[in-house]
């Protein structure tokens, strides 16, 4: 599911307005837009030298595929920057045929045997390459057209060239424990540093709430957190976080820290005679 | 030295003038113009300085000069950002423990 | 002491696109920013974005970067680069130019477009070299082309934790996962489809509770995640140890308001937006008259929005300043609001209007309580 896994079944493909239908695959080459969200995104629409691609006059709707009217030249592919185009080709007899966005190295050739992945990245079997285009107008993205056995046409969307393995796969992954306790750090959780310049801990910090500093400012004066070189701009939103959670109350009720020039760390011998190591606590 | 020399949208490494730097004694090459950090990630060393209170190693964080986790002493003066500071040929660079000293300027 | 109707801070799309539409009204407009290099969150991104064609959608976002900075250049913007705007003063705005010269400006209005800044996560280990926040990764990658690890866990699958587990592949690092805590993916279906179809798996109700050091505390060896209950509490037993050289953090932004701080603006807090935002009105005006906000240090969210409130807020501010007849201001603040609410539609997007809405209300009562 995409929401949950990041990538599109078929049945949810099948009921978005890029899907082609049926009907029109089992006929004809014809490109398929795997665009299900309503974002803000048009460019689709007038990549189409055909028309075929309907946006409409509200930005966020979902892009919509008029079969009769693409030809499958497979302009748009390059022209989507969710790289959800693909045009395939389901009507030759031996096997299928898409085309789709690559901006990877190595880029393949003309004839060259490539690994199929589907929407899921799993290995589907090999394809070869018909054809590639790096046309100026694509912009740096290669479509690839690959011959893909047959059957496959819906399923594979990526290929894997000279085997370079992109992600990490899933070697290098140990399962649960034994004992089913997590692996603990060097480090107990208390000890871990909530503001890194200062190596103020996450202990001393509940402690300073506790103790009645339920203010970003208020944790800062006692414990320095926040009054390192990077101006807390690191450790206040974590602080008033803990602020938050030791009070029962929302975030939003935890005012801001106040800020004082400089905003950044300007050596002071820019403003006065002197050299020192700026430090907004002066 | 791990440098992304081709890239698909990016092209080629452009070219560019080396420089040299010293880091901790060592002699090594960068790029002109890059940050510091830049090279020393090039030349596959990830540890900036050395926190004052635990002694712990640091290093990149956020890469645009905020966080400070990238701070060594450059030229002699302690904590310099070395994710936005330029390399420059003959530049000494070391490992900053704590906050550092001032040294002497070379 | 420079001269300039208009203030900007800070050079990202928001920044850019108000100086450009203030200068296009023949206001003088002066913008900085901290980089040496324009562009904000854009010079980053080598990906082609998302928005309708009107905001260039499909072109890669330092592309989108270069154009912009070639159209504020061609209006007679002053841009000035590796400069640090360090505090707003009842007697002008502090700038500190290249580190040396403290410089005060003052402008008879103010753009603030100072973005969003990374939040960290913390864990047993998480101060380790190798746990860095993904904005880093990006940079390292993509501005200075230098790999942070070879095998990369990413923490959080927003936009930005799988763009740049995306851009990650690409660079040659392969990444051994993304977790995110909540029950579903946090950003767009295709972004999400794009690094799944690579193999990269994406763990869905699980977080990491700890990073392993190596022997000597000097990198991170590996990364301990484990599924959460409905409490978000890590459950015994669920642990999957990854062995990974990097932990990139990609848990949200909060914008950057110190400056709008200490100018003295009044704020409301949206957790949506990123937290503490400074209160404005429809102009996008704060509570400090003349001083305004745009893009994501007004509430986080994306390129296509901060372009059209830069609009908006080089509008009005040129407007304000007479340079732009009123009838003709109103049509085209009307017209950006439009477009902006256009953005701000479908799952993503109805959210962050209504937040959007609550703070403009919230100025409006404000304002009513003051004048009655
Ligand atoms: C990985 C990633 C992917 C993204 N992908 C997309 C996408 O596909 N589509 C999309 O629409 N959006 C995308 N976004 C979001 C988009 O990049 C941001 O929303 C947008 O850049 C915000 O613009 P901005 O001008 O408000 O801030 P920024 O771009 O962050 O610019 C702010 C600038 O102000 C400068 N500054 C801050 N403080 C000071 C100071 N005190 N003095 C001087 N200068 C200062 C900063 O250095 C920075 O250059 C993405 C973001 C990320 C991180
Ligand atoms: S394949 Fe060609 S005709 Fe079909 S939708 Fe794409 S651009 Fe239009
Ligand atoms: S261009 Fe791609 S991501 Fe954008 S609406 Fe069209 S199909 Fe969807
Ligand atoms: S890595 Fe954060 S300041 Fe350099």
């Amino acid at each position: 599911m995409l929401e949950r896994d990041g990538y599109l079944e078929i049945e949810e493909i099948e009921r978005i307005p890029g899907f082609p239908g049926r009907e029109a695959l089992s006929r004809k080459k014809v490109a398929i837009l795997e665009c299900a969200q309503e974002i803000p995104c048009d460019p689709c629409e007038a990549a189409c030298p055909r028309g075929a691609i309907t946006v409409g006059s509200r930005i966020t709707n979902l892009p919509a595929i008029d079969p009769e009217r693409c030809t499958g030249c497979g302009t748009c592919v390059a022209r989507c920057p969710g790289l959800a185009i693909f045009v395939i080709d389901l009507t030759k007899p031996d096997h299928d045929v898409v085309t789709m966005p690559y901006e990877y190295l190595p880029l393949p050739e003309a004839g060259q045997e490539v690994a199929c992945l589907d929407r899921r990245g799993a290995m589907l079997g090999s394809g070869r390459v018909k054809r590639i285009s790096t046309a100026k107008a694509n912009d740096r993205t290669a479509v690839v057209t690959v011959e893909v056995p047959k059957g496959l046409g819906m399923e594979v969307r990526a290929i894997r060239v000279n085997g370079r393995v992109l992600a990490g796969e899933l070697e290098g992954v140990k399962e649960p424990s034994k004992e089913g306790l997590l692996p603990q750090g060097p480090e107990d959780p208390d000890d871990m540093l909530i503001c890194r310049c200062e190596e103020v801990t996450r202990k001393e910090i509940i402690e300073a709430i506790r103790e009645g500093a339920v203010t970003v400012d208020a944790v800062k004066r006692r414990t320095r957190a926040g009054m390192g070189l990077c101006q807390g701009r690191n450790c206040g939103k974590t602080v008033s976080r803990l602020i938050a959670e030791e009070l029962g109350k929302p975030v939003s009720s935890v005012p801001p820290a106040s800020k004082r020039p400089p905003v950044r760390p300007v050596k002071l011998s820019v403003f006065a005679a002197g050299e020192d190591v700026p430090d907004d606590d002066k | 030295m791990k440098r992304i020399s081709d890239h698909p949208i990016l092209g080629p490494l452009p070219e560019a003038r080396e420089v040299w730097i010293t880091v901790d004694g060592e002699r090594l090459q960068a790029r002109e113009g890059e940050p510091i950090l830049a090279a020393l990630l090039a030349h596959g060393i990830h540890v900036q300085n050395i926190s004052r209170k635990k002694k712990a190693p640091r290093g990149l964080f956020c890469g645009i000069g905020r966080c400070t986790g990238c701070v060594m002493t450059v030229d002699g003066v302690p904590n310099v950002r070395t994710c936005v500071t330029p390399v420059r040929d003959g530049m000494v660079i070391e490992t900053q423990e704590g906050l550092g000293k001032w040294g002497d300027r070379k | 002491m420079i001269d300039t109707d208009i203030l900007v801070v800070g050079a990202g799309p928001a920044g850019l696109s108000a100086a450009a539409e203030a200068a296009r009204h023949g206001a003088r407009v002066t913008v900085v920013d901290e980089n040496e290099k324009p562009g904000g969150q854009l010079f980053k991104q080598i990906h082609k974005f998302f928005g309708s064609r009107r905001h260039r959608a499909g072109v890669r976002g330092f592309d989108i970067g270069y154009a912009l900075l070639d159209e504020v250049k061609s209006l007679g913007v002053e841009v000035m680069l590796d400069t640090v705007c360090y505090g707003i003063f009842p007697e002008g705005v502090g700038l500190v130019v290249s580190g040396k010269r403290d410089v005060l400006v003052e402008p008879r209005r103010i753009v603030l477009a100072t973005g969003a800044s990374e939040n960290p996560l913390c864990f047993p280990g998480w101060t380790l070299p190798g746990v860095v926040g993904a904005g880093a990764v990006q940079t390292m990658i993509n501005v200075h082309r230098v790999p942070v690890g070879e095998r990369v866990l990413m923490v959080g699958s927003g936009n930005v934790g799988l763009i740049v587990s995306y851009q990650l592949l690409q660079s040659g690092a392969q990444v051994v996962g993304i977790v995110e805590a909540l029950p579903k993916v946090g950003g767009y279906g295709v972004h999400a489809a794009k690094v799944r179809r690579a193999g990269v798996p994406i763990y869905t109700s699980h977080t990491v509770v700890s990073a392993l050091p190596n022997s000597d505390n000097t990198r991170v060896k590996a990364a301990v995640i484990a599924r959460l209950d409905e409490n978000m509490s890590p459950i015994p037993g669920t642990e999957k140890e990854l062995d990974v050289d990097t932990i990139a953090i990609a848990v949200g932004l909060t914008p950057m308001t110190e400056l709008a701080f200490i100018a003295g603006a009044a704020f409301t807090y949206s957790g949506l937006l990123g937290g503490h935002i400074p209160l404005h009105d429809e102009d996008l005006m704060t509570t400090v008259e003349g001083l305004y906000v745009a893009g994501d240090v007004s509430g986080v969210e994306e390129a296509s929005t901060a372009l059209e409130e830069g609009r908006l807020a080089g509008v009005a501010a040129a407007a304000s300043l007479g340079k732009i007849p009123e009838v003709e201001a109103e049509e085209k603040k009307r017209e950006i609001r439009e477009s902006l609410r256009d953005l701000r539609t479908g799952p993503f997007g109805d959210a962050r209007a209504r937040a959007k809405e609550e703070i403009v209300n919230e100025m409006a009562k404000r304002r009513g309580k003051r004048s009655a």
